[in-house]
């Protein structure tokens, strides 16, 4: 081997050969390497930078969500990267001893996988990069639609990502050929040769395993069925995932053997034509393919709870905007009906709301707006803890209790101005949400301290199926309408007894139209900010805690900001999870198809018609290709819950809307999956039926 | 009657490029009575596997008929006949051919499951069968926990289980070491002096003078072919090696 030229030439003509595995390997190197060289540039890119001047919320957004997306992407590339690599060198075991007993040095191995690398590295990375640069653009365009901002300039090419890129993956197919090399070391030749022709056993029943991964499965899905709200579903997230994950590995690894043995000990049952082969073939495959499989299907489930995740709150932004910003300017007052210990009564005037609006729209007139379509209402919320059926106590860490209710008080006539509902509620009467019986009990009790005050009945004289209000709140939501300012005062006067330190306020919202462009609302509301500073501004209005706008545009350019970016992030990783799992269903193919070959012969031989065969064939790939992204689909099915109420936290509940995004999102992970399949399924024939 | 007969075979291959052509089988006639023990032998390339192939209906001659008790079995349609095969026919393979999926129990119980019999029955006839060839403690064994002697006796269990009429062996003992091959041999020898017909093709004279008769294939035809009639295994050994030496003699010449 003194010819230097030989090396390379052996190695081109390796990775030719090999073209079946090769080709996919670099073309998945290549995607994964074009996203993080997108990502990577879209931080750096100038345009985005400036996306927005005066907006820094969005390049911040864009910014954090990006950084988040490559390291997603690149611990995700090197874990597969490691996983495919194994992969080959098991299938090239065989070449590699040839070579070893026609002469070739382990030095001169060594060579030739280090040059193999090389090209590799330069087609993958190398090729990434180029189509990471021709589509920049395009993505960035998708980017800034789903942000809902305007267009930039420009073609950018970032060569910082570039050399962020190359070095990343550099790294990583090293790594590879580290591993690779010290595959070839350890080895024996004979070993080499014999490489795929180990001997299988028979997989045991393994109860411990399945018990685990029974417990753990049904532990999961009971967390997810179980989460009442968003809080507990933050809190409890990564614990029902962990469990489902684990419960995933048992399923497929243990608890499928077990049931497939049980299955063959009934003789009556196993020993028919289908279910003979059927049976005894599975138990095989899934021995073999169970740590695959269940990766297949706990990515299939990560990149549908991906999609549908940030697709529902992307699509759901607009009536979360609808709900929260109901108006062009949006005003917001706390007040206290009633003054405290600490004030001067004196001095104290209850808030004044028409005062108040008198103010806010007069300076809009003044300042040349025409104002339009006003709209206010007011209640009043404070956390109770839920005793049981109908009764709330204040001291809501209470043992007795079972769980925080975030509990919202309505007036009749704010119930009827958003509604056009009237409920003709007397005294003593109240029309609740969430809340079971027919009687409604509020026990005044100091909070942490246990000192009783009292209770307040009311009677539940209608439950209503939507809540009037919506707050994301960290407990359970729960509404009651009263009958009038009397009663909802009175409340408050109770609930300020029991929280002596931390009382609720009164919170009174006005919404208003204002017949003006994005950019004049911010100029206006600058102007506000510097007509509060003279303290005439609000003469009149009374007493009150705190004033705050909030602009229409502004929230929704926010909401946008972080309900794009997610569903950016979820696309584009989705994207990375499906190429991933595209591959390995390719791999498994390959694998399995060379392994059936010998199998199918036999039976042949054995009697079995080439019809028989086919079917054979056709039902069991069928099961191994689908059951995990069946058992992905029950997981989703359990998981929905749990989506829902994480999403109330970003002030989604529309679940409608999430119903259908993640039914569409399993609908057509199903459609790709199963083109996936047909196509791949191409591969697997010829070679069994060679 | 005999119970194959096969009457004036021919299989010539087309090469897939160039459209040469290769005669593979000329001209092969002969016969196999009920009860019989024969041997076919030949050099490699003499059309041995072929004419098996044939005789197993995984290949279809060009010309020529093969009867199985007087029905040709060449006619028969392809979707019958995989049916026909597990009915009627027996095989032994030289790598055995047992799923490493399957028991050895559910390795032989195969053709019957295929066949669609219940399970009683199955199992009415495995016991005994397993009894017979001395196997009936591996029956819950994996092929790979058990030595290569052992899978034989598993192949020949699955090839006489169906109660086939007549046992197609190819190359039997060819992956067997010599007290294994000895053992199958007489295993063989006992199955036929229970009444089984066997077709054995092989190229070892050690098992071909087990045969109550050798056939001797070259270049496509039946050459020659020798009777046990009242010899001994030894001077029958003799016999076939003498055949051989001239057979090589006159390839030679011829050549």
């Amino acid at each position: 081997m003194h010819n230097a030229g030989l090396y390379p030439k052996l190695a081109m003509q390796n990775i030719r050969n090999n073209r079946k595995f090769y080709l996919p390997y670099i073309l998945a190197l290549a995607g994964d390497a074009a996203a993080i060289y997108i990502m990577s540039a879209l931080v750096k890119d100038p345009g985005v930078k400036n996306m927005v001047p005066g907006r820094p919320n969005a390049y911040a957004y864009v910014s954090v969500f990006m950084t988040m997306g490559m390291v997603i992407a690149f611990l995700f590339a090197a874990v597969f990267a490691c996983y495919i690599n194994g992969f080959l060198m098991k299938q090239r075991k065989k070449e590699l001893g040839l070579y070893n007993i026609l002469g070739m040095g382990k030095g001169h191995i060594a060579v030739v996988l280090a040059v193999e690398t090389l090209f590799i590295g330069l087609l993958g990375i190398g090729g990434g990069i180029a189509a990471g640069v021709s589509l920049h653009k395009l993505v960035s365009l998708v980017l800034h639609q789903l942000l809902k901002m305007p267009v930039p300039f420009g073609f950018y090419i970032s060569w910082g990502g570039m050399a962020q890129t190359a070095a990343l993956f550099a790294a990583l197919l090293g790594f590879t050929l580290l591993l690779n090399l010290n595959r070839v070391r350890v080895s024996k030749p004979i070993e080499l040769l014999h490489g795929s022709a180990a001997g299988e056993r028979e997989p045991k029943t393994r109860w411990v395993m399945t018990l685990l991964g029974i417990l753990s499965l049904g532990w999961g899905y009971y967390i997810a069925v179980t989460t009442r709200t968003g809080m507990d579903a933050i809190v409890t997230y990564f614990l029902a995932v962990g469990l489902v994950i684990l419960g995933t590995y048992c399923l497929f690894t243990a608890v499928s053997i077990a049931v497939l043995k049980m299955l063959r000990k009934n003789k009556a049952f196993y020993y028919k034509t289908g279910r003979f082969i059927g049976i005894s073939g599975m138990l095989y495959r899934m021995k073999q393919n169970a740590v695959g499989l269940a990766n297949i299907c706990i990515l299939c489930t990560m990149v549908m709870v991906m999609l549908s995740g940030t697709l529902s709150l992307y699509l759901g932004t607009a009536d979360m905007v609808a709900e929260q910003y109901p108006g062009d300017v949006n005003i917001a007052v706390s007040y206290y009906p009633a003054p405290f210990a600490d004030e001067d009564p004196k001095e104290w005037r209850l808030f004044d709301p028409n005062a108040m609006l008198a103010a806010q729209t007069g300076f809009m007139e003044s300042q040349g707006f025409h104002v339009e379509n006003v709209r206010t209402s007011y209640s009043l919320g404070f956390g109770t803890g839920k005793i049981a059926g109908g009764v709330y106590t204040t001291d809501r860490f209470n043992k007795a209790a079972t769980g925080i209710v975030m509990m919202t008080v309505l007036t009749e006539d704010n119930y009827t101005a958003t509604t056009g509902e009237s409920l003709g509620l007397a005294p003593g009467e109240v029309a609740a949400y969430g809340v079971e019986g027919d009687e409604l009990t509020l026990r005044w009790t100091v909070h942490q301290e246990g000192t009783e005050l009292g209770e307040s009945h009311f009677q539940i004289v209608k439950h209503l199926r939507r809540n009037p209000s919506f707050d994301p709140s960290i407990a359970e939501l729960a509404t009651i309408v009263v009958a009038d300012d009397q009663a909802i005062y009175d409340i408050w006067a109770r609930q300020a007894e029991a929280y002596p330190n931390d009382s609720s306020s009164m919170r009174w919202f006005a919404a208003v139209d204002v017949d003006a462009s994005e950019d004049e609302l911010a100029a206006l509301q600058d102007r506000y900010y510097d007509a509060i500073e003279d303290s005439s501004f609000y003469e009149g209005t009374g007493s009150w805690a705190r004033c705050t706008w909030n602009l229409r545009s502004e929230g929704e350019a926010n909401a946008y900001g972080l309900a794009g970016g997610f569903l950016f992030l979820g696309i584009f990783l989705g994207f990375i999870f499906l190429l991933a799992t595209v591959l390995m269903i390719y791999y498994k193919q390959i694998s399995e198809g060379y392994e059936d070959k010998e199998r199918f012969e036999i039976m042949q031989k054995v009697g079995l018609s080439h019809g028989q065969v086919k079917r054979s064939i056709h039902s069991q790939i069928l099961m191994v290709f689908f059951l995990p992204i069946a058992v992905a689909s029950i997981h989703i099915l359990f998981d929905f819950n749990m989506v829902e109420k994480l999403l109330t936290m970003f002030y989604i509940h529309n679940t409608a809307i999430t119903a259908v995004c993640t039914l569409g999102t399993v609908l057509v992970f199903f459609a790709v999956y199963g083109a996936v399949y047909l196509l791949t399924a191409r591969t697997y024939y010829k070679i069994v039926e060679r | 009657m005999p119970i194959l007969q096969v009457r004036d075979l021919k299989k010539v291959y087309t090469t897939r490029f160039g459209g040469q052509q290769v005669q593979a089988l000329a001209s092969v006639n002969f016969a196999v009575e009920p009860g019989e023990y024969a041997a076919i032998m030949g050099e490699s390339g003499s059309g041995k596997t072929t004419l098996l192939n044939i005789l197993a209906a995984l290949d279809k001659p060009t010309s020529g008929e093969v009867l199985l008790d007087g029905k040709n079995i060449v006619t028969i349609k392809e979707k019958d006949i995989a049916a026909f095969r597990r009915d009627h026919l027996g095989f032994v393979f030289q790598d055995f051919n047992l799923l490493d999926t399957f028991s050895i129990q559910d390795n032989i119980l195969l053709p019957l499951v295929l066949a669609g019999k219940t399970y009683k029955e199955m199992e009415g006839r495995l016991l005994p069968l397993a009894k017979r060839l001395g196997i009936r403690d591996l029956l819950k064994k994996f092929p790979y926990e058990v030595s290569g002697g052992q899978k034989q006796r598993a192949a020949v269990a699955r090839a006489l289980i169906t109660g086939p009429r007549i046992v197609l062996a190819d190359e039997p003992t060819g992956a067997l070491d010599s007290k294994a091959t000895d053992s199958l041999l007489n295993l063989f020898d006992q199955v036929n002096a229970e009444g089984q017909t066997i077709l054995m093709v092989t190229h070892s004279t050690k098992a071909a003078s087990h045969a109550k008769r050798v056939l001797f294939i070259r270049d496509g035809e039946v050459f020659h072919q020798i009777y046990r009639g009242v010899s001994s295994t030894e001077e029958m050994y003799q016999k076939i090696s003498d055949t051989l030496t001239l057979l090589a003699a006159g390839g030679e010449e011829d050549a």
